[in-house]
């Protein structure tokens, strides 16, 4: 009976709301309504995406270092090699000012002289394996002249020079005659 | 009873409108990626390297990265100073009068003023020639370039490998 008249004095009494437990309770329900506003996000990517795609520039760019030739082999210095690669409208033809490249290529020697060797239809491949062969004897040297004719295009004289300067197996990279110039060769002039 | 219900599906309709908005997700994911990509292949380096667009470079299987320098371009209209035209050519061919001349007068002219008003202090030219570009006039804008110091020359090239 005690029990029953306490409740009935519960029930009497007014009910209040606590004002700090009830405004917890309406920031969790906003907070679990609401939705993360991506609108200045979206704003930012828009501006953003024109922007690279402009700018962005989708091949790499390279350098090939040049020079216009000064070798001058003095005299009384060693044996150098000192390479020329003349490059016509029929081939490459590859020369030195001091040995005889011919005779170092079939016999294996050193020996001063002018014999040259030529390779036909701008075969780069073959260039580069004769190349690879005098750079045998001649591991310091690491000059070379190239002498395009007037009439050859930009894009064949860089290929030349990608031959000239390394050769690439897979990922190894071996040097051959890194520092490039040009020279122009001029023909002398047919005796009257 | 009737009326009641009627109430109800209006509001709950009414909600329901309100809150579906197109689904902005898939496209957010989408851009995300996208500016992901742009980001890495965005290279700071080359900001003022870009050749003009009627420039074709030669390719190359050289990897040395590019810099900047003085900039001489040689299309097939002309040769230009940091694009600003010097010499005028047809289809590469420079004017009769100019054949036996090694050295371009007006690109020299140009070059030295440069040099004198303190405009150019390195002595690296880059060369940003047309892939049909004859041998000839890279040669002659190399001889008329180094008569005024230029000691080392770079070649723009496209990576190739």
């Amino acid at each position: 009976m005690a029990g029953e008249s306490v409740l009935e004095g519960l029930a009497s009494v007014p009910r209040v709301r606590n004002p700090l437990i009830w405004s917890h309770v309406r920031v969790k329900r906003r907070l679990r309504h609401s939705d993360l506003n991506m609108t200045p996000i979206m704003n930012l990517l828009v501006i953003l995406i024109p922007f690279l795609l402009v700018s962005v520039s989708f091949v790499e760019l390279a350098v090939v270092h040049s020079a216009l030739s000064e070798i001058s082999a003095a005299p009384g210095e060693e044996l150098k090699a000192s390479l020329i690669v003349e490059i016509t409208a029929n081939g490459y033809g590859i020369s030195s000012r001091s040995v005889d490249l011919k005779y170092l290529v079939n016999e294996g020697k050193k020996r001063a002289g002018s014999g040259s060797l030529t390779v036909t239809r701008h075969n780069r491949l073959k260039l580069q394996q004769m190349l690879r062969n005098v750079k045998r004897f001649f591991p310091e040297e690491r000059e070379i002249s190239i002498a395009p004719q007037a009439d050859i295009p930009y894009q064949l004289v860089v290929r030349t020079m990608d031959a000239v300067r390394e050769y690439r197996d897979g990922k190894d990279i071996t040097p051959l005659f890194p520092n490039i110039a040009f020279i122009k060769i001029r023909k002398a002039l047919p005796k009257p | 009873m009737n009326r009641r219900r009627f109430r109800r599906a209006t509001i709950l309709k009414k909600r329901s409108v309100e809150g579906a908005g197109p689904n902005l997700t898939p496209m957010m994911d989408m851009l995300v990626i996208v500016l992901v990509f742009l980001l890495k292949s965005f290279s700071v380096s080359y900001v003022g390297l870009k050749p003009p667009a009627d420039l074709e470079l030669p390719l190359s299987t050289s990897q040395e990265p590019a810099a900047r320098f003085l900039a001489v371009d040689i299309k097939a209209s002309g040769i230009y100073l940091e694009k600003d035209l010097v010499q005028p050519l047809a289809q590469f061919q420079l004017p009769g009068k100019m054949e036996r001349d090694e050295r371009l007068v007006r690109l020299y002219q140009v070059v030295k003023n440069k040099i004198e008003g303190g405009q150019i202090e390195s002595t690296t030219a880059l060369i940003r020639a047309d892939r049909e570009t004859p041998f000839d006039v890279i040669w002659r804008v190399m001889v008329t370039v180094r008569q005024l110091g230029f000691e080392e020359f770079q070649n723009l090239v496209i990576q190739d490998i």
